[in-house]
């Protein structure tokens, strides 16, 4: 696969595999869905303008880093500031320090996660998708098989594709919870007895 | 839906679509790099769905049960039967049997175990396999295994050493890459290099196949290498099989290379990168042995040899001429 670069590889390999993290981290920060979505694609898409990206050390702390900051900008930016949110940010320190999930074992729940998808697809586009993909046929040959045009082929996989890579993604945020500095839990006590 | 979600939703589909028209060869390779560094977005979500695109085609060999690894003692013999550190793995076969089963939904499997183990960087363990097959893995490898007919081992990534003894171990047979070796009784160390396996002979022989059609016959002190432009078998140098005992005791020797390479083996184990501050100094060789697990020694050395000090960066240890 000619058109994936390495940082493509060390994107999945480094990064992408810890999204339940980077995601959880970003719902903790915002509470909102959309904007925790938002912070963590903001976040990726902001390891793709770096050139040296080869020398992060310890690329799931750094992207937890990016996406903290970026939240931090956010809310210094918004027109309406909500006060607690800016205790939970500063509490919300992510931890360098932190050892390195254990990408072989999120790897493998992967895997059976992706095992299941695969049987929640429409059939044509399950078929095309497992044709292609794990009986690696051509795929013209799979075209042929499916007795379908390859433009048809394309559409099949595309939305095959999409709908796993969504599933795949929304999957799993509430699996593990990142790390957090100690101040948290004093933090939600805080919270809690109303001293906003 | 918020905005950002949808325009996020649009380039999901656009990146989608360009994956798939770039694996049936239909789309237009200048077109979609214009597409893709137009916006580091749409980098990234491409980047994403590849990474989905790929762990699809991850089922065709691997499993569907979930056991996580968990952590084990460095060295600890663990026994073959699968347990805390070995995980149970269900293969299924990409054939058109079961292809036909997932497009209809019946959830028919073939389920072919496969056991595996696993180091992170800076561990080292040794693992019984069936058949009085003893494997050693070095720091950040993956290796497979199954028992069929015969004992098949898979070397997934990193760098193992194999002693096989007994009857249930004849035979067996070794995949690394496009390599796949048939092992008589003896000693052996694969490792994964980006280029290829290094396979070396301590002790005993294999019968070698590998891509390209080249095929061989190993024996004691010999060493496959894989390079661009092929596989090629060489005399095992008596440093290379120092270098096998030696990692398996959790040293490693340097035996005149320059700090640049030395630097590139001792960062295989460690979490911590050993980088060099000042490009000038990598030339320097050295020898001497260190442990791998407390690069405190090596560093102590280099300053003491060379008066090469070393600070801690954000993300490394870095090396600089005092």
């Amino acid at each position: 696969m000619s058109w994936l670069r390495p940082i493509d590889q060390w994107f999945a390999d480094q990064v992408f595999v810890y999204r339940a993290k980077h995601r959880a981290y970003a719902l903790r920060l915002t509470r909102d869905g959309d904007e925790a979505e938002d912070l963590v694609q903001e976040a990726y898409a902001r390891l793709f303008r770096l050139s040296n990206w080869a020398e992060i050390a310890n690329p799931n702390a750094f992207t937890l880093r990016i996406i903290h900051n970026e939240a931090v900008e956010r809310f210094r930016k918004a027109q309406v500031v909500q006060l607690d949110r800016s205790l939970s940010l500063q509490a919300l320190e992510p931890v360098d320090e932190q050892p390195l999930p254990d990408r072989v074992a999120i790897a493998r729940q992967d895997l059976n996660r992706m095992a299941g998808y695969l049987e929640r697809l429409p059939p044509r586009c399950r078929e095309a998708v497992c044709l292609r993909k794990i009986d690696n046929l051509s795929p013209r040959e799979v075209a042929a098989k499916m007795d379908i045009s390859v433009s048809t082929l394309e559409k099949h996989l595309s939305k095959g594709l999409r709908l796993l890579a969504k599933w795949r993604y929304a999957d799993g945020s509430d699996t593990e919870e990142t790390r957090v500095t100690e101040s948290v839990g004093e933090c939600r006590k805080m919270r809690k007895q109303g001293m906003k | 839906m918020s905005q950002d979600a949808k325009a996020g939703d649009e380039i999901a589909e656009a990146a989608a679509d360009w994956l798939v028209r770039l694996d049936t060869g239909s789309a237009d390779p200048v077109a979609f790099e214009a597409w893709r560094s137009s916006d580091p977005r749409h980098a990234s979500v491409f980047a994403q769905m590849a990474a989905t695109w790929k762990r699809i085609g991850d089922l065709r060999w691997a499993s569907t049960d979930d056991d996580a690894v968990g952590p084990s003692a460095m060295e600890a013999i663990e026994p073959e039967l699968p347990r805390r550190g070995i995980d149970r793995r269900a293969a299924i076969t990409g054939l058109a049997a079961s292809i036909a089963a997932i497009a209809t939904g019946a959830g028919f499997w073939m389920h072919m175990r496969r056991e595996t183990a696993t180091t992170a960087i800076g561990e080292r363990r040794v693992v019984r396999l069936p058949g009085g097959a003893l494997a050693s893995l070095n720091t950040a490898t993956e290796i497979a295994w199954r028992m069929g007919e015969t004992l098949e081992i898979w070397i997934e990534s990193g760098e193992a050493a194999f002693r096989l003894a007994g009857k249930g171990a004849v035979g067996a047979v070794l995949y690394a890459a496009t390599m796949r070796a048939e092992l008589a009784g003896g000693s052996y160390n694969v490792r994964l290099f980006e280029q290829g396996p290094r396979f070396a002979v301590m002790a005993g022989s294999a019968a070698v196949s590998a891509a390209g059609g080249f095929t061989d016959m190993l024996h004691a002190n010999e060493v496959l290498t894989a390079s661009a432009s092929g596989f090629l078998t060489l005399p095992l140098a008596s440093e290379e099989l120092a270098q096998t005992g030696a990692w398996q005791r959790g040293e490693i020797i340097f035996d005149g290379m320059e700090l640049s390479a030395a630097l590139d083996e001792f960062n295989r184990y460690l979490a911590e990168p050993i980088r060099l501050g000042d490009p000038a100094i990598g030339a320097i060789r050295l020898g001497g042995r260190f442990r791998t697990d407390d690069p405190s020694g090596f560093l102590q050395s280099l300053y003491d040899g060379f008066g090469i000090a070393s600070r801690r960066s954000d993300t490394a240890i870095l090396l600089y001429q005092k």
